[in-house]
């Protein structure tokens, strides 16, 4: 192995995510309201959306299911991902945030800002 | 024996530049509704992309290793002549289809190429998502054919080095469709956009490397709908269980940390399933595979059926 060419590499793949970083792509997606159910429809299979509490910054969403199990949907970067859990939720209050642990170390905890979480704790 | 050079190693230069005018084209776009790339998700990519290279360097012998072991048994002395590599270019692809379809229907190949679909993202950094653990699957069989009719070794190995660079160019979203002609035989942009989506209906499709044709023969195509057609929806890419990590360690070892925790858990009849049968396989059926997902998706369509790949499904 060429020691150079991977620091070399290695340059690159820094300037690279950097440039992307600096020019901002990415930044600014959000959970929508009116999308939290069906993106958890969608990404979870069989799953049938109820209602959906969204986080008031768009960055999480949890939505109830109609079978009684929940939808927790997080920003990871610019795209949504999920997971199906069943009650009872694992969540605890933040000060305004509401904290939701899947039990996932690699997943880790979620934050979701929304008044009506309280009545799931 | 000719002295051939790595042509992944040389096209480099080039796979940079594009994936730069890629950027660019994304920031002067500013496509709505497209987040063409993201600065964690892309370090992530080119991060695997150069681990896949260090690898090959600790790795690659014993695969090298077992194809100058292969190749003496060779049938035919087939030599260089033109017509040989055209048949080693076309052959080498037909033998990828078939790793790469056992690299998305029997787990323990899977574990080693989940890697390069772990982007949520579909740009040309994520081509260079590239396996870690390849060495440690049997995907090199499927190519031994090809040594025993006779293909020098040198050749191979530059053809399936071709084979990856043509690759390359097809890992995005800024292409709609080639011409007609074109996307009847070859893989483009939007065949490999199919392959990459998480949508049910797309599951488990369009295996190509190359060569779109194989997929046709052995009932594995699926087109593209795009967004000017019926029954559109948009695509979402990366893996059916998002993975919700930008860690590539994690992102390159999280289906063998999986393998290795059913296989301690299971039952002693059905721990060989949880390695060779297809990803999601439960012995309880507790889990989802491709069948299951497009199966409830099926029902969910007011239609009640879908149309897509063989492989795996099953028409509701």
């Amino acid at each position: 192995m060429d020691w150079a060419v991977l620091g070399g590499s290695l340059v690159a793949v820094l300037a690279t995510a950097g440039l992307v970083a600096w020019l901002g792509l990415g930044r600014d997606a959000r959970i929508a309201g009116d999308e939290a159910a069906r993106l958890a429809e969608d990404l979870l299979p069989g799953f049938a959306a109820r209602e959906a509490f969204v986080d008031s910054e768009g960055r999480s969403a949890l939505v109830a299911g109609a079978d009684g199990s929940y939808a927790l949907l997080r920003l990871h970067g610019a795209h949504p991902v999920a997971r199906h859990l069943r009650p009872p939720l694992a969540i605890r209050r933040d000060g305004a945030d509401f904290i939701i642990d899947t039990g996932e170390r690699a997943f880790g905890p979620t934050s979701i800002a929304h008044d009506k979480l309280l009545t799931l704790m | 024996m000719p002295d051939l050079p790595d042509p992944v190693t040389l096209a480099i230069p080039l796979f940079v530049l594009l994936m730069l005018v890629e950027i660019v084209a994304y920031r002067r776009r500013a496509r709505a509704g497209t987040a063409g790339y993201e600065a964690r998700d892309t370090l992530t990519s080119l991060l695997l992309g150069l681990g896949n290279t260090v690898a090959g360097a600790l790795f690659g012998g014993m695969a090298l290793a077992l194809f100058v072991w292969a190749g003496q048994f060779r049938l035919f002395e087939i030599g260089y002549a033109w017509w040989a590599w055209l048949a080693a270019f076309v052959l080498d692809d037909l033998a990828y289809y078939w790793v790469h379809r056992a690299g998305h229907r029997i787990r323990w190949f899977w574990a080693a190429h989940v890697i390069h679909h772990s982007s949520q993202h579909y740009n040309l950094s994520t081509a260079l998502r590239q396996t870690w653990t390849g060495a440690f699957t049997l995907g090199l069989l499927f190519k031994l054919p090809l040594l025993f009719v006779g293909f020098p070794l040198p050749m191979l190995l530059f053809v399936g080095g071709l084979n990856l660079i043509y690759q390359f160019w097809i890992h995005t979203e800024l292409v709609g469709r080639m011409p007609r002609w074109f996307e009847a035989v070859m893989n483009t942009p939007s065949h490999h956009r199919v392959h990459h989506a998480t949508n049910a209906r797309y599951l488990d499709s369009n295996y190509a490397g190359v060569f779109i044709v194989w997929d046709k023969l052995f009932g594995t195509y699926v087109p593209e709908i795009r967004p000017d057609e019926p029954d559109h929806e948009p695509l979402r890419y990366g893996l059916v269980r998002q993975l919700g990590s930008f860690n590539p360690v994690w992102a390159a070892f999280h289906e063998w940390v999986g393998i290795a925790r059913d296989l301690w858990s299971a039952p002693w009849g059905s721990k060989l399933g949880y390695l060779l049968r297809e990803p999601g396989w439960s012995h309880d059926s507790s889990r989802d595979t491709s069948a299951t997902i497009k199966a409830k998706w099926a029902m969910r369509r007011p239609s009640g059926s879908y149309f897509g790949g063989t492989d795996g499904g099953q028409s509701v």
